[in-house]
């Protein structure tokens, strides 16, 4: 089922009437898994596009419930690489491009967070943070609820029964109706209009770069290259913050309370801090369950105080080297996996030998408007770069390598970050005035009616392109992932 | 078996020896905001600390989830009357 379509939303509709008409003792136990499994049916063509998924959802629970029965590290750690290797195989890793792969097509989506779900439901169970006995019906339902089945929010386990106990059950106040309608228009405004007008500026960026890559000028090349990488970021933000607001909306009709995924990612002053606030939901989970364990282990054979910081360098970019390589099968993504590692420990080491030899942390060099400025800009610059990995393949990559060399690259980080530094220092003049105009709108207008207009018009926005569009509407982006 | 005041005379040992600072005064409240070198790798280090002090072996939820030190003393208790 494509994200923007009629079908989508009748069906999101269509759940919520289902969910409150039911009865209370079978609306989890039979119509919130009868509407995940419909969700999930929409995804496929034939049944056997649908075998892969049910044995990777078998292989988790026989693990699950094999590890509450017995809590053995042998039976452990032997259903964790079973769901590993499963999931390597279904997402077929180029690393393993000898295998056999299953040649007929099948059902891929979701599988990357069922993975999180899975492996956590296994760490909790093991270290008995997980203390009830999992119903395959929890299991399927925690692991396939269609609200976070494409992409998140990735919640745990324990979080998640406290929010399917409240399912359909808390009847929402009409304020609290009306602010998730105007949080989902806001989302279609941002997926519709806003991340569709960043992808075709990108593409026609990529058209040009294309073929020019060998003959062109470097300084031209350059230009290209900060605003194609620019660009996409922008359109990946506003493709997945938009659905995250269409998704913790709908959920917030149902009575459930998803997490939030994003908090104003690009005022991030720092590489790491971005992780605070992009994909927050993902960067909680492997900081749980990969950085805090691994430190944990380091901490414990080297307790020497001295080698902490360096300790946590080394845990930084293991745990971000394994969650750019998350992130897709190809080799791109294992760029991408060092491109986030050496980003987040670079970052962790300065503010380590900054403290150390000049007794100042990062954060506190950062926290003065110029310095926060060139950070969060070179912040930007960094990940936008970084996130050239889902758009470049390797060839390409390779020929600007070519042209470039590494310190070609460093030359459009530095100028792309002083340039975005101006962009941002601007933009925040603009915001400004906007702000001003927008509280002055309201007071005049009085807030009501102010609040239903400004919806209006991104209603209005969003018809006009949905339906006489100006270009095609992407897909949600993190489908694919 | 130690009694929550003795659990707590112990925690602000062990928060006085990995933070370095003498003057600290554990409170139930007391977050990571109040002492500045309270970082990530800071909570790993203390909750290694924890389990050293203690002999507990906290898990990966239980480590992240951690609010303030009122929940380590409240989960330390736990363990203890086990």
């Amino acid at each position: 089922m494509d994200f923007l379509s009629i079908k989508f939303f009748l069906f999101f509709f269509s759940s919520i009437v289902v969910i409150y008409l039911s009865p209370v003792r079978y609306r989890i136990r039979v119509a919130f898994p009868v509407l995940n499994a419909f969700f999930i049916l929409t995804y496929i063509n034939a049944p056997s596009q649908l075998w892969p998924l049910v044995v990777f959802l078998a292989a988790g629970f026989a693990g699950v419930r094999l590890v509450e029965t017995w809590a053995n590290r042998g039976i452990f750690l032997t259903a964790l690489s079973v769901i590993l290797i499963t999931f390597v195989y279904l997402k077929k890793y180029t690393f393993i491009s000898f295998a056999h792969f299953i040649q007929w097509p099948y059902l891929s989506v979701g599988l990357s967070y069922i993975l999180f779900r899975m492996v956590q439901m296994l760490i909790d169970v093991y270290q008995k943070s997980i203390q009830e006995r999992i119903s395959p019906v929890s299991f399927f339902n925690f692991c396939c609820n269609f609200l976070t089945f494409v992409s998140g929010p990735i919640q745990r386990y324990q979080d998640y029964k406290i929010q399917e106990a409240s399912l359909g059950q808390k009847a929402l106040k009409d304020t609290e109706a009306f602010d998730c309608f105007v949080r989902m228009i806001h989302g279609l405004f941002k997926v519709v209009i806003l991340s569709t007008m960043c992808l075709n500026y990108h593409k026609y960026l990529i058209v040009s770069l294309q073929g020019s890559i060998v003959n062109a000028s470097s300084l031209w090349l350059c230009r290209k290259f900060i605003l194609a990488s620019s660009f996409y970021t922008l359109y990946l933000f506003f493709n997945f913050s938009g659905y995250m607001d269409i998704v913790i909306s709908f959920g917030r009709l149902l009575g459930f309370q998803l997490p939030e995924n994003f908090n104003r990612p690009f005022a991030s002053r720092s590489f790491l801090e971005l992780w605070s606030r992009w994909h927050i939901t993902l960067a909680d989970w492997f900081k749980f369950y990969v950085f805090n364990p691994f430190l944990s282990l380091l901490a414990f054979r080297w307790p020497n105080r001295e080698a902490v910081p360096y300790l946590g360098v080394l845990a930084y970019f293991l745990t971000f080297f394994i969650m750019g390589l998350w992130h897709g099968s190809s080799w791109m993504f294992l760029i991408y996996g060092l491109f986030l590692g050496a980003g987040v420990s670079v970052n962790k080491l300065f503010d380590v030998l900054m403290r150390k030899y000049f007794s100042v942390s990062y954060n506190k060099m950062i926290d003065h408007s110029l310095s926060g400025l060139l950070g969060a800009a070179f912040t930007f610059m960094y990940f936008s770069m970084g996130l050239s990995c889902f758009w470049l393949d390797f060839n390409g990559l390779a020929q600007l390598m070519g042209k470039f060399k590494i310190q070609g690259f460093l030359v459009i980080f530095v100028l792309g970050g002083l340039i975005g530094a101006v962009v941002m220092f601007l933009m925040g003049l603009v915001r400004d005035v906007f702000d001003r105009a927008l509280v002055k709108s309201a007071v005049l207008l009085g807030n009501f009616y102010f609040v239903r207009a400004w919806l209006s018009f991104e209603l209005l926005m969003v018809i006009a392109f949905w339906f006489y569009g100006f270009g095609e509407i992407p897909d949600f982006v993190y489908k694919g992932f | 078996m130690d009694t929550k005041l003795g659990i707590k005379t112990r925690l602000n040992r062990v928060f006085r020896e990995v933070f370095d600072d003498d003057s600290i005064e554990i409170f139930d409240e007391m977050t990571a905001k109040d002492i500045p070198e309270w970082d990530s790798l800071m909570h790993i280090i203390l909750v290694v600390a924890v389990e050293k002090e203690f002999i507990v072996r906290l898990n990966a939820a239980q480590v992240g989830q951690l609010k303030n030190v009122g929940e380590m003393l409240d989960l330390l208790e736990k363990h203890n009357n086990r």
